[in-house]
Order: structure tokens, then C-alpha cells, then sequence
């Protein structure tokens, strides 16, 4: 990984802090799971299940800003931990700036998509309260349940944030 | 379409067995392999939302997965269905209002592409409100599974996004939204359908 890509990964990672921050600001307590779906309406988000897209695709987004409407569609055959996923990578794109995907070439949407799934990953499983639930835990699929997210995500989580060893 | 890919796959083994290094030939059988089970996954998932009509979009979601489960391209679907292609090429982009259509050519239509009556109906209304909403996946951005979800990111995105549109404006129409066909002439033209439908 570059010095330029760490930045990016810092950037989305901390963005998501700061999401949850102004979420919890207003409604507080700040209890796990994250309320995922709770903070996409608070940023003004519509969220439908979709049955007719293919199953390579998992979630979209589309803003209507004649409407002033902001629309997440989630691909209905997935698992509830997927789709809470889904709705934070959307809200990656959003909150990370990200141009919509005609006007991005096919390494600019890896890019878009791997930060967005960064920032989905923090938003979901904070930093800080992940090394808690790892001290109190210390057992994948009981972590996993109390933050509602699939043990491969969590999995993935923890390697990318080097915390192995406190298992 | 599956018989001719197990055909395909059946003769490049017996024509490559002897040939090549067996290395070669497994790398080879795999890569077939897997297209195959690809294309097996695909047929499967259309076969599914054929036999769920109503969930779909429109009336030419459905017609466009039924011509493709049944492998069977825009002019033979013309000459069997005594519909010019054009015409046919936008019921299934949802280019044409359908009530400009016949009845009885439509009910004809929906007969020979296997659709009964209420799944017919419901699709004729949903093509409508579709139609009304113009949606474009302008703008959209979406998650994928794998590398297969950029490939068919195109027509994925268009269906998603056309569904999502017609959901939003179930639960709040949109400003921008314009009745084109008015009740009356939407139950005018549902009525001559049933019609049609029942006579043929």
C-alpha cells in the first residue's frame, strides 16, 4: 500500500468517525449495533429493497436533485449483514465526495468502491469500540453478533487494522 | 442453448484430449467449466423471474427475458409473433406507450410469450408509470459482488435503477412525474385487453 492510498483509507475511515459523531450527537445513547439504515434516513437517505437486479449487484445509489431526493436500492436476495454493509458503502460514496460512476473510468471505480467500503467498514465497526468489544469478547462470532455484521467482515477488520493480536 | 454449450464442452474434450499436455487440458476443461456453470446460473435466474412476471418492471423486462430464456432473437420473435421488430425493440426498452397499441394485438402478444392475464395487467400498468417516470441510470453508483457485477453493470443498473424509481414514487410521487394516460383511457384499454384476451 502507497503512502497515497493510506491517505485515502485515513480520509474515509475518519469521515465515517465523524458521521457517527453528528449521529449520536442528536441521538444519543451510542449503543451497538449501529443503527446503519437510522443514520442513512437522519442524512435524508430512502431505502428500498430491490428484487430485478442481478445478484453481481449488491446495492445502488441515486440521487434525484431536481426532487431533492436521495435513493439507496438494495439488492432484496442478500443477507440483512450485507445490506447493512451496502447501505454504509453508499453512504461512503456520498459522504467521500465520489462522481457518479459514468464519469469514472474502470480504475477509478475500484478505487471509489474499495475507499467506500472502507468507510462502510468504520461506520459499522468503530475503531474504538471494536478494540473494547476485542478486549471484552475476545470470540469472532460473539463480536460479530453484537455489531451485526458478518464474521468475514469483521475478519477483514481486524487484519487491515492489525489487530490480530488482541485476540 | 445448454444442450449446445454441453455439446461444445463434450466435443473440445474429445477433440483436445489427445493433443495437448493433460495440464493444458485441465486449465482448459475449468475455464469451460466455469462459463458453463455461469451460464447455468444465468438461465436459472431468468427461469426465476419468469415465473414470478409481476415482479418485474415492465412488460418488456418480461418479453426481453423470455426471448432470451428461450434463445430466440428479435426477428424470429417478429415472424412468430407477426409484430414488426421495431415495434418489439421498444416494448422491450419501454419506449412505446402500450396503450398505443392494439388490444387484441398485445393480448396476442402476451399469450404467445406464455404471460397470463392479471401478470399481463399488472405489467401493462407498471410499463405505464415507467414510462411517466423516464428514468435514467444517470448518476447512479453501484456495489458489486465480484468482477462479473462490472461486466452487467449496464443492464443491472437500468433495471435497479427503473425499479427503485417506480418504488420511490409508490411511497411519494415526484414533482417532475406527468400522468401521460388518464384513468379513464387507462381503464378503457384494460377492458378491451381483457376482452381481447378472453376471446383468443
Amino acid at each position: 500500500m502507497t503512502d497515497s492510498d493510506d491517505k485515502h483509507v485515513g480520509y474515509a475511515r475518519q469521515k465515517a468517525r465523524n458521521v457517527l459523531q453528528e449521529y449520536f450527537l442528536k441521538n444519543p445513547p451510542e449503543l451497538l449495533p449501529i443503527p446503519v439504515r437510522e443514520i442513512a434516513k437522519f442524512h435524508g437517505f430512502e431505502i428500498y429493497e430491490l428484487k430485478t437486479m442481478n445478484k453481481y449487484q449488491r446495492a445502488i445509489k441515486q440521487d434525484v436533485p431536481a426532487e431533492g431526493r436521495k435513493l439507496i436500492g438494495l439488492n432484496a436476495n442478500y443477507h440483512r449483514h450485507n445490506q447493512r454493509f451496502s447501505i454504509g458503502h453508499e453512504l461512503g460514496h456520498h459522504f467521500l465526495g465520489h462522481p457518479p460512476e459514468e464519469d469514472c473510468d474502470e480504475d477509478q471505480i475500484k478505487l471509489f468502491n474499495s475507499e467506500a467500503d472502507k468507510f462502510s467498514a468504520e461506520l459499522l465497526m468503530p475503531l474504538d469500540m471494536l478494540k473494547k468489544k476485542l478486549v471484552e469478547l475476545k470470540d469472532i462470532s460473539r463480536i460479530a453478533k453484537a455489531f451485526d455484521v458478518s464474521e468475514q467482515a469483521l475478519w477483514i477488520k481486524i487484519s487491515e487494522q492489525k489487530l490480530l493480536s488482541m485476540l | 442453448m445448454l444442450k449446445g454449450k454441453l455439446k461444445s464442452l463434450e466435443a473440445f474434450l474429445l477433440d483436445r484430449i489427445f493433443l495437448r499436455s493433460q495440464a493444458e487440458v485441465q486449465v482448459e476443461y475449468n475455464t469451460k467449466k466455469s462459463e458453463l456453470v455461469k451460464v447455468l446460473q444465468e438461465d436459472l435466474e431468468r427461469e426465476k423471474k419468469l415465473e414470478e412476471p409481476a415482479s418485474l418492471n415492465s412488460f418488456g423486462d418480461y418479453l426481453r427475458l423470455f426471448l432470451e430464456h428461450n434463445g430466440m432473437t428479435l426477428s424470429n420473435a417478429a415472424s412468430d409473433y407477426g409484430i414488426d421488430k421495431q415495434t418489439l425493440v421498444s416494448i422491450i426498452d419501454n419506449r412505446v406507450l402500450l396503450t398505443v397499441l392494439e388490444p387484441v394485438v398485445l393480448a396476442r402478444l402476451s399469450m404467445d410469450v406464455h404471460l397470463h392475464l392479471e401478470p399481463a395487467i399488472i405489467l401493462i400498468e407498471k410499463s405505464l408509470k415507467l414510462y411517466a417516470l423516464d428514468p435514467s441510470s444517470k448518476g447512479a453508483m453501484a456495489r458489486y459482488s465480484s468482477k462479473e457485477g462490472m461486466d452487467t453493470k449496464d443492464s443491472s443498473m437500468k433495471s435497479g435503477v427503473a425499479e427503485l424509481m417506480m418504488k420511490a414514487a409508490e411511497r411519494k410521487p415526484f414533482n417532475l412525474q406527468q400522468q401521460i394516460v388518464s384513468n379513464g383511457e387507462l381503464k378503457k384499454f384494460l377492458d378491451e385487453f381483457r376482452q381481447a384476451f378472453s376471446s383468443l
